[in-house]
């Protein structure tokens, strides 16, 4: 008799009552049939355990739901989550996010580079040795600036006397940097006749005159109540003096591959996600330390403590750490190689990374890097620990202050 | 507040999702994913046995069916539709796909609390799957993993219903002579 057919029509519902009959009268004696039955229930619910097969992937969940321009429930993705399913989806869709950090951080970078140096035009940019030129001297004065009398009695034209001023105040920072000969000559062009002799500073000159009209630079005390001292404030801060704090800030994007292969992708990811900000003070010019925070996330595989199941999970973390960087002392073309090593700890456990890179000063305020780098993820389950780790390209701008 | 479907007929739904408010349609949608989402996944993942791209076509089958909803009301049920629609994808994939050789997945993934033993039933089963005949393999996974009657798969695959049943036992049998070594191990081990 065929077992298979007789249990696949009562598992179906579709025996006849008196067949069914049969088969429980039969059930006691033949070892044949309930093995039949058995295998066929243990078939049905292995199918009905088969989760792999009934859960879609988060991604395809949110990707149906973006093409229609619905928004995925939180339902839909919460009971698929858990489910620890695997999600192998496109290349573009698994590195979208990826690729969005890092437009946004290169055209944020681009933008802040073009901000700050504007290097398609000498107008009001980062000064270079050949053109180095008072912000002062460009700046017009404010209508309402009182009309001060010069100390020279002959002087009919005050405003002009202003202009003169000014320059006289910027000179003792260019004194070391600039040929005084070039402060006589621009003078000339825009300074009355009756003024040249005073235009015609030396930095010696500087150093021994006392009479009376360069009294004026020495009296810039005064100049604060004309509202004029904070705006030159402005412009020198504009100017970046060497005097720097030391320290420096770094935005940096990077892009990621975890080294174990990804079976699952978050849900979400943060709109920060794959970016830092560091804060270095600079010990000297090889040695810079610092603190990071940077949102990150990292595919987890952990076990249970049967080892019996297995957890998969790529969450969103917060990462702060802190980094101690060596800059080489050589470079070429202006690059210069350095290495980084950090630690730090997010809600789950701790974080290690070591980078090395290459980093370029176009100017003395601004670096760009790039590195690669390995980060390492310690974290515990039920007392068990794990290490995930992954790989990464890290691109930055640093501001130098 | 978010409206809930979940006590809507299939018809009521299909009627909501042509309905011109994005947010009643957006909702009926919800519904019909939640409730179909798992039977056309399993559908498109057993016969095809490619995850990446029964992902694919997933997501392509709850696409149409939303775009072709809002033009045609069908004449089946949603489910019979949307495994309609999966079939037609699967088979054109299929065709396309001629010559080219299927390397099957060889990752396992466990769920907490299930046997090792169930994980590689389930294996076994689907490799078993594999080796059937398309015809075979997708009347048993629509009767099995989808759960249609044999009227349904009858209908999605313009066959008669006694075919529909034919095919679904000779799957099965085929199936357990494939697994045969395994299922006497298993059998011997409970005595």
């Amino acid at each position: 008799m065929d077992y298979t057919k007789l249990i696949h029509d009562f598992m179906d519902g579709t025996l006849e009552g008196t067949e069914e009959e049969q088969m429980f009268f039969q059930f006691s004696s033949n070892d044949e049939l309930r093995a039949e039955l058995k295998q066929q229930i243990a078939i049905r619910d292995a199918i009905r355990n088969d989760t792999r097969a009934f859960t879609p992937t988060a991604n395809s969940t949110v990707g149906v739901f973006s093409a229609l321009g619905f928004n995925p429930p939180s339902t839909v993705v919460d009971s698929i989550l858990p489910a620890g399913n695997a999600a192998k989806p496109g290349f573009f869709t698994k590195y979208r996010q990826g690729f969005i950090s890092a437009a946004v951080s290169i055209v944020g970078t681009a933008a802040l580079f073009l901000l700050l140096m504007n290097p398609f035009g000498e107008k009001n940019t980062a000064q270079t040795n050949n053109n180095k030129q008072s912000y002062a001297q460009t700046q017009t004065l404010p209508e309402s600036m009182p009309n001060v009398q010069s100390f020279s009695n002959d002087v009919p034209k005050t405003e002009v006397r202003y202009i003169t001023k000014v320059r006289y105040i910027d000179v003792p920072r260019y004194v070391d940097l600039q040929p005084v000969q070039s402060i006589s000559d621009n003078s000339v062009t825009s300074i009355a006749d009756n003024e040249t002799a005073s235009s015609d500073l030396t930095s010696a000159d500087l150093d021994s005159h006392s009479n009376s009209e360069f009294s004026m630079i020495n009296n810039s005390n005064k100049i604060p109540e004309l509202g004029y001292e904070t705006k030159n404030d402005f412009l020198n801060n504009l100017n970046f003096s060497n005097d720097q704090l030391g320290l420096s800030m770094e935005l940096r994007g990077s892009m990621y591959w975890n080294l174990k292969k990804e079976t699952i992708n978050p849900y979400q990811f943060n709109k920060f996600n794959n970016s830092a900000l560091a804060l270095y003070y600079n010990m000297n010019d090889n040695f810079a330390f610092g603190a990071e925070v940077r949102q990150e996330t990292f595919f987890q595989k952990y076990t249970s403590l049967n080892d019996d199941s297995t957890f998969e999970q790529q969450p969103n973390f917060t990462t702060y750490g802190i980094n101690l960087r060596y800059s080489a002392p050589y470079d070429y073309l202006g690059i210069s190689p350095f290495g980084q090593l950090s630690g730090g700890f997010n809600k789950a456990g701790i974080v290690y990374r070591g980078m090395l890179g290459l980093k370029y000063s176009p100017y003395y305020n601004i670096t760009f890097t790039v590195g690669g780098e390995y980060s390492g993820f310690r974290y515990y389950h039920n007392n068990k620990g794990f290490v995930d780790s992954k790989i990464g390209l890290n691109y930055g701008v640093m501001f130098n202050f | 507040m978010r409206q809930n479907f979940s006590t809507y007929t299939d018809e009521k739904l299909v009627f909501l999702l042509r309905s011109d408010s994005k947010e009643e349609s957006e909702i009926a949608f919800t519904e019909v994913y939640n409730r179909y989402s798992s039977r056309v996944h399993a559908y498109c993942l057993r016969v095809l046995n490619d995850y990446e791209q029964a992902e694919d076509i997933f997501q392509e089958v709850f696409i149409r069916f939303f775009q072709k909803i809002k033009s045609n009301y069908p004449e089946t049920n949603v489910s019979g539709y949307l495994i309609k629609i999966a079939r037609n994808l699967c088979l054109n994939y299929k065709r396309d796909k001629v010559n080219t050789i299927n390397i099957q997945e060889n990752d396992i993934y466990f769920e907490p609390g299930k046997s090792f033993e169930n994980s590689e039933l389930l294996d076994l089963i689907t490799t078993a799957l594999e080796l059937l005949d398309f015809d075979y393999k997708e009347a048993f996974v629509m009767r099995e993993y989808d759960g249609l009657s044999y009227n349904e798969i009858a209908e999605v695959t313009n066959t008669t219903v006694t075919n529909a049943k034919s095919r679904v036992f000779r799957a099965k049998q085929k199936i357990k002579e494939i697994l045969q070594p395994y299922l006497k191990d298993m059998a011997n081990n409970e005595n």
